[in-house]
């Protein structure tokens, strides 16, 4: 397993970046007290010191409990509409592309148009209605609400190519149902893909939820790190030179989304060998 | 045949218009807030105003904004004034209209974004193919994996420590906006030479995480290219290998490339929006900030829509382009 | 086979492909010379080196793939120790490739008369729009191609359109020897024997060589004056058309020919039995040894050398 990670970089790097955050959230979780992520829990504005790892914010929150408390919701989030995306997008693609015909134009041409829509916009839209009152799982379902397009399509391309092999033919022929024939055939050699697919997926939806909460249109309450960087904007922490403040998330953010990328990376190697070729 | 293709990508085109515009105006109207009595509820509590003349004056406003008739009256009013090129008041900004606070802004989003998406498109495809021929210089191996993990990364991040780097720490650009502060526009080069300065770092941000994402397909279409047949009867013809490269390969592998140009704008234009509100930037983004800050809903109706119609027609555009890149796509079977 | 005689010499020419698990030699030892004005078959089996021959001729043989040892003239100059430039002008002007046409051989989103421009203008052709368009033309009307092919892109051409632009792609710097690689492997036989007209009519205009590289030996018996029959990268035996069909020397040769079937005798088809051998896995002495059915003690441990019969043919067997 370790000499597969040593080919193929990307995962390992990937597995080895995600797997520093669970080890910082798990630890976090039983070393670091998470009330202090609220505010008026502690000094303000304090730089890194041995009493505070990563400083103070303007608000009185610790930053190292932040970190702790909020990189598993801004995962959280990402995961379940990531999850529920994914979910959505295989059970339309495989159903557009086994049975062809009305179905598969219906599903596709609402997949292009709605992607042509920008994502953000329309997720914008949504959460100003609800401002102010949203909590993590709300964000969670309206991004799934739009996570679902694109791997429609990419799915379904795929599963367009599978179905022309033969063992597909055979099968058919054999007296399998469709529902079966997707389910033993098609899916297990879809895995891989599928597995990438769902890696940038929640990517994604991590990217789209950490945009809208920098706009400010996130779960107010919630010490995630999107809203983290909305309060530094807030505060134009910058300018005032309190670099502790947007250093820690940006740091986090960064390690998640490189972390997500190289792994997506590293399943798409797997995924589709002649890609296996050194950069 | 040429013409019917047109007109049903333009169809297309109307078809998403009415569609955002349709979501645009029911999707708010699921939550039950009416946005003009909770602005005025908002100014309220700001101001200290007596409770008792809030109902007239929402009343009033109701009016005003056509709030008080039925839905579907609504809707088709709102569909009218939307083809009239009408997006109504902006609440927060009264009198100021809200296609006049967007055609403020949006020159300076279309200056930002075409111009990044230009610079990123041409250096990143250039780079990719570079990076895939024998003959390029070997110091541009080297480029790849940075420019690789930049792309993983949104651009408001990498705006956020540039904006930190370049304009805190070593004071080289400005932070913020897209002019100094209290100079007036005015079509001189001084004034075009400080924009200019003020739009490095927000294009820059969008640049170099782009370029990553053009480069590593187009080397990967490139490679692909130069196995195929007709390349290698280019290099039996004796082409030079300049030739080959230009014509042979790069034309080729452009190709599926310009498709990607098309599919990408909506996320270049979500990702250019954060950025301009960390940098101040004067466009859209900032507007849409300030709308959502200060829950001017007509504001933000207005601004996804355009985005929406501009999306809408750029792809149009590409769309019609593309047949004419690729002589085997005819107008006819696309 | 005289030096001064011979247009295109071939000598002991290797050719081996670098493989995680061993070179292998994809070209081995080939050695023949090509008269001026001559047609010469190069015939084998998928995989037995013909196609590498022809792009090792003209110096394209590609990493992992590299030319180990011996030596290629034209007229008189020796290819090998050529600059890249030199043999970039030579190729085309000097040698051309007519490559499979009906497949991918030609750029799909250039017209045909800029695809013949092109090669002109790299050539260091310093012809006006017009006179470039008139030479254009001429080569289409030669190869049988209507004057407004020119315009046309590739995939607006059928297979055999296609093939006679390769054509005349190939002869538009009057070279003096032409390599036509399997040009009409999938075209129907009608479109067939008009592409083969066309290249024998183009060649004595320009009073060119040819070298035909194929695997069809009806084709072969048809067009060529002379026929080297490849086996597992050697050249197994080199011979004027006649006396090949007739009285071939080498095993291999003579099941080759025994498999046509003939209209006059109906039969059983006659194979070859077993699998050409994988060139990483080549058996001992003489390649073909496994089926061959004269196979004798000395076949299966000593490698046969090159023999000359006379100044126009060559065989490498220890029987013939």
């Amino acid at each position: 397993m370790l000499g597969y990670l040593r080919r193929n970089i990307s995962l390992g790097v990937g597995i080895g970046l995600l797997g520093i955050l669970v080890i910082f959230m798990v630890v976090g979780a039983f070393t670091v007290d998470t009330s202090a992520a609220q505010p008026l829990s502690v000094p303000a504005l304090q730089p890194p010191s041995w009493d505070y790892p990563f400083g103070t914010d303007r608000q009185g929150r610790d930053l190292l409990a932040v970190m702790v408390a909020g990189t598993p919701l801004t995962l959280w989030i990402g995961f379940i509409a990531g999850f529920i995306g994914v979910g959505v997008a295989a059970v339309l693609a495989f159903t557009a592309a086994y049975y062809g015909g009305v179905v598969d134009t219906v599903i596709r041409s609402i997949a292009d148009i709605g992607l042509t829509i920008p994502g953000l916009l329309v997720l914008i839209i949504i959460a100003v209605s609800l401002k102010g009152s949203l909590t993590v799982n709300q964000m969670a379902i309206i991004i799934a609400l739009l996570a679902w397009l694109s791997p429609t399509r990419t799915i379904r391309s795929q599963v367009l190519t599978l179905r022309q092999r033969g063992y597909v033919e055979i099968a058919r022929l054999n007296g399998m149902s469709g529902p079966e024939i997707i389910f033993r055939e098609l899916v297990p050699n879809l895995l891989p893909y599928l597995a990438a697919t769902l890696v940038s997926s929640v990517s994604a939806a991590i990217l789209a939820s950490v945009g809208l909460e920098v706009l400010g249109l996130g779960p107010v309450e919630a010490p995630d790190l999107g809203m983290t960087l909305y309060w530094v904007q807030f505060n134009a922490a910058i300018i005032n030179g309190w670099w502790w403040w947007w250093t820690a998330p940006l740091g986090v953010i960064i390690i998640v989304f490189l972390g997500l990328f190289f792994l997506t990376a590293g399943l798409d190697e797997i995924a589709n060998p002649r890609l296996r070729r050194t950069v | 045949m040429q013409a019917l293709y047109i007109v049903k990508r333009f169809g297309v085109f109307l078809l998403i218009v009415w569609l955002a515009a349709t979501l645009n105006f029911f999707l708010p109207k699921l939550s039950g807030q009416d946005p003009v009595r909770t602005k005025l509820l908002e100014q309220a509590a700001l101001g200290g105003y007596v409770q008792g003349g809030i109902e007239e004056m929402v009343k009033v406003y109701q009016q005003k904004f056509g709030l008080d008739k039925p839905l579907w009256r609504q809707y088709l009013t709102y569909l009218g004034e939307v083809s009239h090129g009408d997006l109504n008041y902006s609440i927060a900004n009264y009198p100021r209209t809200v296609v006049g606070m967007i055609s403020e802004a949006l020159p300076w989003t279309i200056g930002l974004l075409g111009v990044t998406t230009i610079l990123s498109f041409a250096i990143g495809t250039l780079l990719g193919a570079l990076l895939a021929w024998p003959g390029a210089p070997r110091w541009m191996r080297w480029l790849m994996p940075p420019l690789w993990a930049l792309h993983a990364i949104p651009f408001f991040l990498l705006g956020l420590v540039l904006m930190w780097l370049l304009a805190f720490q070593f004071q080289l650009l400005p932070i913020f906006g897209g002019y100094s502060a209290g100079t007036n526009p005015a079509p001189t080069w001084g004034f075009a030479l400080d924009v200019l300065r003020h739009a490095i770092l927000p294009a820059l941000s969008i640049i170099l995480v782009s370029v990553g994402g053009w480069a590593l397909p187009m080397r990967g279409m490139m490679v692909t290219t130069m196995g195929e047949d007709y390349v290698t009867f280019a290099e039996a013809k004796g082409l030079r290998s300049s030739t080959i490269f230009t014509r042979y390969c790069m034309r080729n592998a452009i190709l599926p490339q310009t498709t990607g140009l098309a599919l990408a704008l909506g996320q270049i234009l979500s990702g250019a929006v954060l950025v301009e509100v960390i940098f101040g930037y004067p466009g859209i983004g900032t507007l849409l900030f300030q709308a959502i800050e200060e829950n001017d809903f007509f504001l933000i109706q207005g601004i996804v829509l355009t985005v929406i119609v501009a999306l809408g027609f750029a792809t149009f555009v590409l769309d019609v382009v593309y047949p004419l890149l690729d002589p085997r796509i005819s107008y006819r079977r696309a | 086979m005289g030096v001064s005689t011979s247009i295109l010499r071939v000598e002991k020419l290797c050719v081996a492909y670098d493989h995680p698990l061993g070179a292998v030699r994809a070209v081995d030892d080939v050695s023949f010379a090509l008269r001026p004005r001559e047609r010469f078959g190069l015939a084998g089996e998928s995989g037995s080196g013909k196609s590498t021959m022809a792009l090792a001729i003209l110096r394209m043989i590609k990493p992992p793939g590299r030319i180990e040892g011996g030596e290629v003239w034209l007229e008189d100059t020796a290819l090998s120790g050529l600059a890249d430039d030199v043999i970039r002008r030579l190729r085309l002007a000097g040698i051309a490739m007519v490559p499979q046409g009906s497949m991918n051989s030609l750029n799909p989103v250039v017209r045909i008369r800029d695809q013949i421009a092109d090669a002109l203008a790299d050539h260091g052709s310093r012809l006006s729009r017009r006179e470039v368009a008139e030479r254009v033309h001429s080569l289409l009307v030669q190869v049988g191609l209507p004057p407004e092919a020119a315009d046309r892109y590739p995939h607006e051409l059928s297979g055999g359109m296609k093939q006679r632009a390769c054509i005349a792609i190939a002869i538009c710097l009057r070279p003096k020897v032409i390599i036509a690689d399997e040009p009409t492997s999938a075209l129907d036989v009608v479109v067939q024997r008009q592409v083969m007209e066309t290249l024998g009519r183009v060649q004595q205009r320009l009073d060119a060589a040819v070298i035909l590289v194929g695997h069809d030996m009806g084709l072969m018996a048809q067009f060529v004056d002379r026929l080297g029959i490849m086996y597992a990268g050697r050249l197994v035996e080199v011979a004027p058309i006649r006396d090949i069909i007739t009285a071939p020397r080498h095993p291999y040769t003579r099941l080759l020919i025994d498999s046509l079937p003939s209209l006059d005798h109906k039969g059983q088809f006659v194979g070859i039995p077993g699998l050409a051998p994988l060139l990483r896995e080549l058996p001992p002495g003489c390649a073909f040894h496994p089926r061959c059915p004269m196979a004798e003690a000395r076949c299966r441990s000593e490698k046969p050398a090159v023999r000359a019969f006379g100044a126009d043919a060559t065989a490498a067997c220890h029987l013939a």
